[in-house]
């Protein structure tokens, strides 16, 4: 076969958390490392976060990757050195005991839980400069602590992945892995190779000795690429880790078991001034429920606000004109579902479908009615219909409407935390991989992304999944 | 690399353009609260950037998307008796509602599509010193 070829003696397939811990460590424990990234590499400040111009540069398909289903959820991807860490909003939340426990139970996962993970928990948060923001609450939080004060629910602010200036001065700086782990693996010798698809691996003697690619050039040139290695380690993410590997011709359970958070984002207004984009990421969240149910306040400059504001809007002109009294909030619930990833024959993008059926929507009907009383506490004034041509709430009594019977393909449903196509643990009728990531009857695959979480983890999974990543990482390090 | 982009570049964009047009006109309109307000080159702006997206979306979508829009186009000679593309705006805008209406999912997700995505572009290009953030 022809092509550019490249020899590494560890093929590291995706470069978002999962990916750039992977090589990173590797390649600092001496390793010869290549890591391959289908998306662009940018620079931090490449684009305005959150603007057209950064989805163009960073998301999958310009932010539009829908899964299929009776309703449609959207979800996002990144698509660039760094994956995810790149444009999400850098929260970083450990997972809940109980949640890791249950893990190791259902799926047989070895040496697992919060106790064992513990050190790299601290690894990840030391490394990548976890931290809270100092100051004040911004407005936004400020209305999720006073609502859920006023109801007696547990909320705290959450820490993020984020460099906070010492004098206090600037925004500071995101932690993403083109900051923190690709610096890394390029001092300590590693190669990287970004705007390279990996199609699939190529066997012999029943170990997978040759990856082949594609490389897409500035001009528009498009350059075949084999890479030969002596081990794999897949970190695509749930929906390019299954592509891989199915295309590579190991099915079975690959790409099944799809889980996510489904989320609704609902607009408020209120009397007083609520929005702030300029302070950042709002980051307290209400844990009362967790981890069935998490509610929060998300970005929105203006132009996000006139995106989310549904339903039916006495005044819109007057109402956007006063934007800084509107902020967004959002309800995200443990999905109950499961999708899968597949290939289509004949198209490069994946398949995605994911039954968001009646649980969810009950899940979601019960957060949207926890949500509207807590923002009604907290003084909203109005609640703009997440359901389309309808009225909005001005009373804590018309938030029934969204309690019960959500209809279905109505509510704009999405997602950024997508998990399980590639469950681990050894309970090999329902996982891909072992309990360090490696693939179950593979002489030299491995996976280490999070895909590999086989379930929901019910907060925001980046800090999990670094420090599940290094776990594995070291776990083959040492033996 | 979209199929739609494979087509002959300027076959589709005569066949789109003022179709995705008019569909931004509206439904901004729709979203800003009047059509007499609009800015133009923000309009011209959000249209080039909506065919943008139609031609990077997954060959799966895309081809059914610009398929849709021109279903959409031809459907308004059932509704008003020229395409979407020649209505005035009262009659664009009963068009929108009649698709909003549909029982067939279909119509919301196009119009959701092109909304929620037309409207962010445009106030983004209204309100620059919004991004950033």
């Amino acid at each position: 076969m022809r092509g550019t070829l490249h020899d590494c003696q560890i093929l590291v397939i995706g470069s978002g958390p999962g990916g750039a811990t992977t090589a990173a460590l590797l390649a600092e424990a001496g390793h010869d490392v290549l890591m391959v990234e289908e998306g662009g590499h940018f620079v931090h400040d490449s684009a305005p976060a959150y603007s057209m111009a950064e989805m163009d540069q960073k998301y999958r398909n310009g932010g539009l990757t829908p899964a299929f289903g009776q309703t449609k959820v959207t979800y996002v991807e990144g698509r660039c050195v760094g994956g995810g860490s790149e444009i999400n909003a850098a929260l970083a939340h450990p997972p809940m005991a109980s949640t890791l426990e249950d893990w190791r139970q259902r799926f047989r996962i070895d040496q697992f839980g919060l106790e064992p993970l513990g050190s790299h928990f601290e690894a990840v948060e030391r490394e990548c400069s976890v931290a809270s923001m100092p100051g004040g609450l911004d407005p936004a939080s400020m209305v999720i602590k006073q609502g859920a004060d006023q109801l007696g629910w547990a909320s705290s602010e959450v820490q993020r992945f984020w460099q906070y200036p010492s004098d206090g001065a600037g925004k500071g700086l995101r932690q993403s892995m083109t900051v923190t782990l690709v610096p890394r693996l390029l001092a300590a010798g590693g190669r990287l190779l970004p705007l390279t698809s990996v199609h699939k691996l190529r066997f012999r003697g029943g170990r997978a000795v040759e990856a082949s690619a594609t490389t897409r050039h500035a001009d528009g040139r498009r350059e075949r690429v084999r890479i030969r290695f002596d081990k794999v380690f897949v970190c695509g993410g749930p929906t390019q880790s299954p592509l891989v590997l199915r295309r590579s011709g190991i099915r079975g359970k690959v790409g099944d078991g799809l889980r996510l958070h489904p989320m609704v984002r609902v607009a408020a207004r209120f009397d007083r001034e609520v929005n702030d984009p300029a302070a950042g990421v709002p980051v307290q969240q209400v844990v009362e429920f967790k981890p069935d149910l998490t509610l929060g306040c998300s970005h929105a400059a203006l132009p996000h606000l006139v995106m989310w504001l549904g339903g039916e809007v006495e005044d819109r002109e007057a109402k956007l004109e006063a934007w800084p009294k509107i902020a967004l909030f959002y309800v995200l619930v443990t999905g109950k579902g499961k999708g899968k990833v597949r290939n289509i024959p004949g198209f490069d993008e994946s398949f995605t479908s994911y039954p968001c059926g009646d649980d969810d929507l009950a899940s979601l009907g019960q957060g949207l009615h926890r949500l509207g009383t807590m923002l009604f506490q907290a003084g909203a004034v109005e609640l703009f219909n997440p359901l389309p041509g309808r009225p909005s709430i001005t009373r804590p009594d018309q938030l029934e409407q969204l309690r019960t019977g959500l209809p279905h393909g109505q509510l704009t449903i999405s997602t950024i935390h997508l998990f399980g196509t590639c469950p681990m643990g050894e309970d090999r009728s329902r996982c891909v991989v072992d309990s360090w990531g490696k693939l179950h009857g593979a002489a030299n695959i491995w996976v280490n992304d999070a895909s590999i979480l086989p379930d929901c983890t019910g907060v925001n999974p980046q800090l999990t999944l670094m420090a599940v990543a290094r776990r594995n990482v070291a776990h083959w390090l040492d033996g | 690399m979209s199929l739609l982009s494979k087509l002959p570049r300027r076959g589709a964009q005569l066949v789109l353009s003022p179709v995705v047009g008019q569909i931004v006109r509206t439904l901004v309109a729709d979203a800003a609260g009047s059509e007499s307000t609009l800015d133009e080159s923000a309009l011209a702006a959000t249209a080039d950037a909506m065919r943008g997206r139609i031609a990077i979306m997954p060959r799966f979508l895309g081809l059914p998307m610009a398929g849709a829009t021109v279903f959409f186009d031809l459907s308004g000679v059932a509704t008003a008796g020229r395409p979407f593309r020649f209505q005035s705006a009262a009659q664009r805008a009963r068009q929108v509602a009649l698709w909003r209406k549909a029982p067939v999912s279909f119509c919301q997700d196009f119009l959701e599509f092109y909304g929620k995505m037309a409207t962010f572009v445009y106030f983004s290009e209204l309100n620059p010193e919004h991004e950033g953030h």
